[in-house]
């Protein structure tokens, strides 16, 4: 009985071992997010972003991180919508499909006020995860998590994320200046409608976790005084 | 106080199997176990409806969870696999001790049973009231293979019986399954790893005469060992890695020889043809074709044969020396 009792304990002490290893190593298990934008906030990155946030609330904040707010809570079934966009830099609006004719939303940015209008031509939106900036260039991540932005001269490297295979952020939209990419980063262990948003300057150098907990609806749209909104109609 | 007496009382004390003091007794010119004993060990109809009753019992629970699983509450979902364990766990408690050789075994099979119900339980107790943290799955899978390895090592514990050391076996390699889970893209390598480590440890143990019955602890854990390098193997492009398995198989070989134990050279050649035939098809076919990995194949299956005929004669050798 001893000898089976010295089995029994070398077996779960070796289970036991191994799994207090991988756990303390944190093997296998990556962090990639830049630091947060909200904790050090980058008065470099202009003007202003809106987004889903994980309660399908519209939230508006300084692309900076310095400061958000919450706009509207739609109700209904779908919740939010996309694309989301900029019609001016006070409005913002957004398909909803609940009925037959896709609804155009437009939301009151200063008072949270909602219009629905038909929109019979949705078509003509850019869509926000196209990952296609306003002067064209587009960007791509490989299942490595390598940014690579594709201009004239051919595919640049511009950063690297050290992710799990396969388990990378992807480039959603741009700014409407073309200087930032915007990506959405899903944790591999997270809940799968919970993202996180990250800002990227174009050359790779400066990068931040804008947002910890975004819904992937294709819904960020960015808007810089004197340039405009991206993605637009 | 005789030889045979010695080698009764060790047996009694589970120091040695009934086969170990059958062969000892054997040797000693002694007169193996009582044949009334024997004769109650072979199977019978009793142990063969105790089968039939457990494997109908076995379905009619599976067409049940099939009909109604989603009508059922989540403490009743747990009672489907629950229930049975915890039957399954009585019925074994209760047939072991009978003196019926079939009954016991019967018994035995019905705790193997319940070491799998109890993978099962514990699997659908972590999804009906499982922690809903951000990190919860990896942890779980873990808490679920650990109950289980847990309840097989505590059922060979009380029963050392070929059915417990397959149930631990199985118990390890769910294990091997849980920890490979925990990286963020699914780790074959850390699974591969880890059952290896578990089938070294298994057959060491067995060698050290503590893991019992020897012959099927021999068997079990020599192929976690070569699965293992197997399942990593199959993951990996790396030339060397794909290349462990046949270290391994090398090493069982050896061990065979060393030990005088013919199902290591079984399963160590088994696991070296199998290497080299994948190692063959990763590295060769794509340049030199299929036909080639065909040719050395072939020429491998006839040494493997030629080697597994020649250690078996040695080791027939050696045992009518010893």
């Amino acid at each position: 009985m001893k000898e089976r009792a010295y089995v029994v304990a070398v077996i779960l002490g070796l289970g036991a071992l191994l799994v207090l290893a991988v756990a303390v190593l944190q093997f296998g298990r990556y962090d990639p997010s830049p630091p947060s934008l909200q904790d050090h906030p980058n008065a470099s990155i202009p003007g202003k972003i809106a987004w889903w946030d994980k309660d399908a609330c519209l939230v508006v904040g300084e692309a900076s991180g310095a400061s958000r707010k919450q706009v509207s809570c739609p109700s209904g079934p779908y919740g939010g919508g996309v694309p989301l966009r900029w019609d001016d830099a006070n409005t913002l609006s957004y398909l909803e499909y609940t009925g037959p004719t896709p609804q155009r939303v437009t939301v009151n940015v200063a008072t949270g006020q909602i219009s629905r209008v038909p929109d019979p031509d949705p078509g003509k939106d850019v869509y926000a995860y196209q990952g296609i900036a306003p002067d064209g260039t587009r960007a791509t991540v490989d299942e490595n998590g390598t940014v690579w932005v594709t201009e004239s001269d051919g595919n640049r490297k511009v950063a690297d994320f050290d992710v799990a295979k396969h388990h990378g952020p992807g480039v959603t939209t741009w700014s409407p200046d073309s200087r930032w990419m915007v990506l959405l980063y899903n944790r591999p262990r997270g809940d799968s409608m919970d993202y996180e948003i990250w800002l990227l300057s174009r050359d790779g150098t400066v990068s931040g976790t804008l947002v910890e907990h975004a819904r992937d609806w294709g819904g960020v749209a960015w808007w810089i005084e004197g340039v405009g909104g991206w993605p637009k109609r | 106080m005789d030889g045979e007496e010695h080698i009764r009382r060790w047996q009694a004390a589970g120091f040695i199997d009934e086969a170990t003091a059958a062969r000892l007794l054997a040797h000693e010119g002694g007169t193996p176990a009582e044949p009334a004993t024997a004769a109650s060990e072979r199977p019978g109809a009793l142990e063969a409806l105790l089968y039939l009753g457990l494997a109908a019992a076995a379905a009619g629970i599976i067409v049940l969870v099939a009909m109604q699983w989603s009508e059922l509450r989540p403490w009743s979902r747990m009672a489907v696999a629950g229930i049975p364990c915890v039957l399954a766990l009585m019925a074994g408690g209760a047939m072991l001790r009978s003196d019926e050789g079939g009954i016991r075994r019967a018994g035995t099979v019905a705790w193997f049973v319940a070491a799998a119900l109890t993978a099962v339980t514990l699997a659908i107790g972590a999804e009906e009231y499982g922690p809903g943290f951000e990190d919860a799955e990896a942890w779980v899978l873990l808490g679920v293979a650990g109950g289980t390895v847990a309840m097989a090592a505590v059922l060979w514990l009380l029963s050392p019986t070929h059915p417990q050391v397959l149930a631990m076996g199985g118990s390890l390699l769910f294990m091997g399954t849980a920890v490979g889970n925990w990286p963020d893209e699914y780790s074959t390598g850390l699974f591969g790893f880890t059952v290896m480590l578990f089938g070294a440890a298994g057959v060491a143990l067995a060698e050290a005469g503590w893991l019992a019955p020897r012959i099927s602890a021999r068997f079990v854990f020599a192929m976690l060992a070569v699965l293992g390098p197997f399942i990593f193997g199959m993951a990996s492009d790396a030339a060397p890695v794909q290349l462990v398995i046949v270290a391994v198989g090398a090493v069982l070989a050896g061990l065979s020889v060393w030990r005088a134990v013919f199902v290591y050279m079984g399963v160590g050649v088994g696991a070296i043809f199998v290497g080299l035939v994948a190692f063959f098809f990763r590295q060769f076919a794509p340049e030199l074709g299929a036909p080639v990995a065909l040719i050395l194949t072939g020429a491998l299956l006839i040494a493997v044969v030629l080697v597994l005929a020649q250690a078996r004669r040695v080791m027939r050798a050696r045992r009518r020396a010893a």
